[in-house]
């Protein structure tokens, strides 16, 4: 059984026929899972605007009007950016939903971003990070432990803020931290980097598909899981139309290249039985070597689809929590050797219970929220 | 001395009264600025080829307000102001 | 418009019934809130403050999905309860005892944080004789106390947190609910005037007392038609001031206002061209005054046309 707002993202025709209780149940798994916009875009594209009554578009357009001050302001952004890169002398390569937008592809359409992510060589993070620096971008508060975990067991430095600006940069050096199972070459991710913009690269079309593959299976936090899995089925839809059928014989190629045959596998398998993707089943098949027992599959099918089903009451699978929380014990076992995930956790629990004293409810601190 | 640009496009809120609204738009910052700085970044947006030297500035800002000599250490002063505010750059 | 029935129809029992469960629907405004939770004191708040406004039907579209409930066993025991929108409880616990408080409150922030298709100011919204005045402020600058005194004494209450301005006019939505005042201004206004009614009285909160004022009085104060903006003042409360009132530059007022929206950055160029339609249409004033009485008497004056300019 499917949320609703899934169904309604698979077929918005469906549109004309919903009732003022089915948008009570899709306005709320929308808006957790980042998709206003994006409904707004689907639904305007397929010309059912007037079948949609005005008290709930509005709460649509409130997501897109986000979604637009997001897109310019990250033009904006992607200027200064530039421009502190090219002192350290590296070029400006985009990741993820910065990608999207400043390439203009389709999942970028109503997207909503939290951040923004750009890929560096390891060998000039140093002084990439000096510049950063330079130009307004510091790690805020953030205690001794968590920046060692973020700079030597995950792959980024911790996030940086702008004092001024308040923009949120995630600077990474690889797209999988260096202990998962993945053998994956930053190097030659680099070396096929496309400029989508004067100045402005992102990462290979296939890359693109695998870093998104990645990201969705190896990450903890699974509350954008629905946005991420709309990312890919558009990117897969997309880069198709483009390059036909070749495009999944180069990503097959790829995947095996850098060891990430497992998370396309589940990447595959999931954006088509969740969201339908026109996946040829050759493909899928000639990955089986590499996909776990069906006794496994059924445990991952499980562990995941929750992932994937917003977070609401409406449409909750039962178990959900449980499911969430094992897939984030899993996402750190890929990260870390053993030896050392079991004090993280303890740790990480222990600050859930008593979290930080000047969590932000002021007026700053929620327009920061509502910015999604 | 330098040659002058503005830093981007900027739309202006000026009902006569002194002081103007001054929003650029690709940043998104809204200031509220003196009728001097106002007739500046109006003459760097009417200029041709978008940029204006020192020199030039001067005079402009100048015949519109005779027997107000502008100095150039004041133009200079203003135009760092409105370089740090992010509204004009060096071309 | 067919006159709906108003939450005081439902009465005592059913109110409860509703609480509990599926949501007590209301109008504010163009918004629906559905308001779920276990709290006496959410009830009897709501019994009394809301009773004038409209019911919204059963299956209706909500904008606003409320609970304010503890979120567990433990919680329970505990008296700590959190905030709920649509399921996600985004702040932190607080103890039972500032429920009523921490509703009204939240009840605002959904509005502040949500919702584009207005430019919106952080402002108090009065109104009389088809004519807005728009209070934007500082807290503490008093005028959540001279919004409650105004509508005690025949004016129209829009609101007391925001002014929505619908883009490319100069007009204001009204979504009246009741005034929250503070500490001293809670027995100011009682003193102002003894018939005015308070709802529960939150104690100990990190603002100190907060109480709620029921500011429907007016006829009409739900009525969802917008209302054409005449003033903006900028009210300043000074302990034995005398009463002054200044004009504003526009330029100086829009700044001002930009400054307290809560939405005037996300809306981008969008926002600025809005503001200029908005503030080419108002006279802007300043207000400085000590007495309440005479600040009432001056803002009569001032939106029936006496001011001299």
């Amino acid at each position: 059984m499917k949320a609703a707002l899934v169904n309604l993202l698979r077929l918005p025709a469906g549109a004309d026929s919903l009732q003022d209780s089915d948008w009570n149940a899709i306005i709320p798994q929308a808006r957790k899972t980042l998709l206003l916009g994006t409904l707004l875009a689907e639904l305007e594209a397929a010309g059912l605007r007037e079948h949609v009554p005005g008290e709930v578009w509005r709460h649509l357009y409130s997501g897109w009007a986000v979604h637009r001050k997001q897109r310019h302001a990250l033009g904006y952004e992607l200027r200064k950016l530039g421009a502190a890169l090219a002192e350290a002398g590296e070029r400006l390569v985009l990741l993820k939903g910065a990608a999207y937008f400043r390439a203009d592809l389709p999942p970028a359409t109503g997207r909503l971003i939290s951040d923004i992510d750009i890929l560096v060589r390891p060998g000039k993070l140093g002084e990439v990070e000096s510049a950063l620096a330079r130009h307004g971008w510091s790690p805020g508060d953030i205690d001794a432990y968590n920046e060692r975990y973020y700079r030597q067991w995950m792959h980024e430095i911790p996030p940086l803020g702008h004092s001024r600006r308040h923009s949120t940069l995630d600077v990474h050096h690889t797209i999988l931290p260096p202990t998962s199972d993945a053998h994956i070459d930053a190097g030659a991710l680099w070396e096929a980097a496309v400029e989508v913009a004067p100045g402005v690269w992102t990462l290979a079309p296939v890359d693109m598909v695998l870093h998104s593959a990645a990201h969705l299976f190896h990450e903890g936090e699974f509350g954008h899981g629905l946005r991420d899995l709309v990312d890919l089925d558009k990117l897969l839809r997309h880069f198709v139309a483009h390059d036909g059928e070749a495009f999944y014989a180069a990503l097959a190629e790829r995947a095996v290249a850098m060891g990430l045959q497992r998370p396309l596998f589940y990447a595959l398998r999931y954006t088509r039985r969740v969201l339908g993707t026109p996946v040829p089943e050759s493909f899928a098949t000639s990955l089986m070597p590499e996909s776990p027992s069906p006794v496994g599959r059924r445990t991952m099918d499980f562990l995941f689809y929750r992932a994937f089903t917003p977070d609401h009451a409406s449409c909750r699978l039962p178990l959900t929590d449980a499911a969430l929380f094992g897939l984030y014990v899993r996402s750190h076992y890929l990260r870390m050797p053993l030896g050392l995930l079991i004090p993280h956790l303890v740790r990480k629990a222990w600050m859930g219970i008593f979290p930080p004293a000047d969590s932000s409810t002021g007026e700053d601190g929620d327009a920061q929220k509502a910015g999604g | 001395m330098s040659v002058w640009r503005l830093a981007g496009p900027v739309r202006f809120y000026d009902r006569g009264e002194g002081p103007v609204v001054c929003y650029a738009i690709d940043s998104g910052d809204t200031h509220l600025i003196n009728p001097l700085a106002s007739r500046l970044l109006g003459a760097l947006a009417s200029a041709a080829e978008a940029t204006m030297a020192e020199p030039q500035l001067l005079a402009t800002l100048s015949a519109g307000s005779p027997g107000e000599a502008l100095s150039l250490s004041e133009l200079q002063s203003l135009l760092s102001d409105l370089a740090a505010a992010d509204l004009v750059l060096v071309a | 418009m067919s006159a709906a029935a108003t939450v005081a129809a439902l009465g005592a029992a059913d109110l409860r019934r509703c609480l509990n469960r599926g949501g007590l629907r209301f109008q504010v405004g163009p918004y629906v809130y559905a308001v779920t939770s276990p709290l006496p004191v959410v009830a009897r708040g709501l019994e009394l403050l809301y009773a004038g406004h409209p019911l919204a039907p059963a299956e209706s579209f909500v904008d606003f999905n409320i609970a304010l409930r503890p979120a567990g066993p433990w919680q329970r025991l505990a008296r700590r309860i959190n905030f709920y929108l649509d399921d996600d409880a985004p702040f932190e616990r607080i103890a039972a005892s500032d429920a009523y408080a921490f509703l009204e409150w939240g009840m605002n922030w959904c509005l502040s944080v949500a919702m584009h298709e207005y430019l919106k100011l952080h402002a108090a919204v009065v109104a009389r004789d088809g004519v807005a005045m728009v209070l934007p402020g500082l807290p503490g600058a008093g005028k959540s106390t001279l919004c409650a005194a105004l509508a005690l004494r025949g004016w129209q209450v829009l609101s007391d947190e925001h002014a929505l301005i619908p883009p490319g006019t100069c007009q204001v939505v009204p979504v009246n609910r009741p005034v929250s005042l503070k500490n001293a201004s809670i027995e100011v206004i009682r003193a102002f005037e003894p018939a005015s009614v308070f709802g529960p009285v939150t104690r100990d909160t990190h603002k100190g007392r907060v109480a709620h004022l029921k500011s429907d009085l007016a006829p009409g104060s739900h009525d969802p038609t917008p209302i054409r903006v005449g003033v903006m003042l900028f009210p300043g409360y000074e302990p034995g001031a005398a009463l002054s009132l200044t004009e504003r530059s526009r330029a100086e007022s829009f700044i001002f206002a930009a400054h307290h929206s809560f939405n005037f950055s996300v809306l981008g160029e969008a926002g600025f061209e809005a503001m200029a339609h908005y503030v080419d249409g108002v006279d802007c004033f300043d207000l400085r005054y000590s007495d309440l009485d005479e600040a009432v008497a001056a803002l009569d004056t001032l939106v029936s046309g006496g001011f001299g300019a």
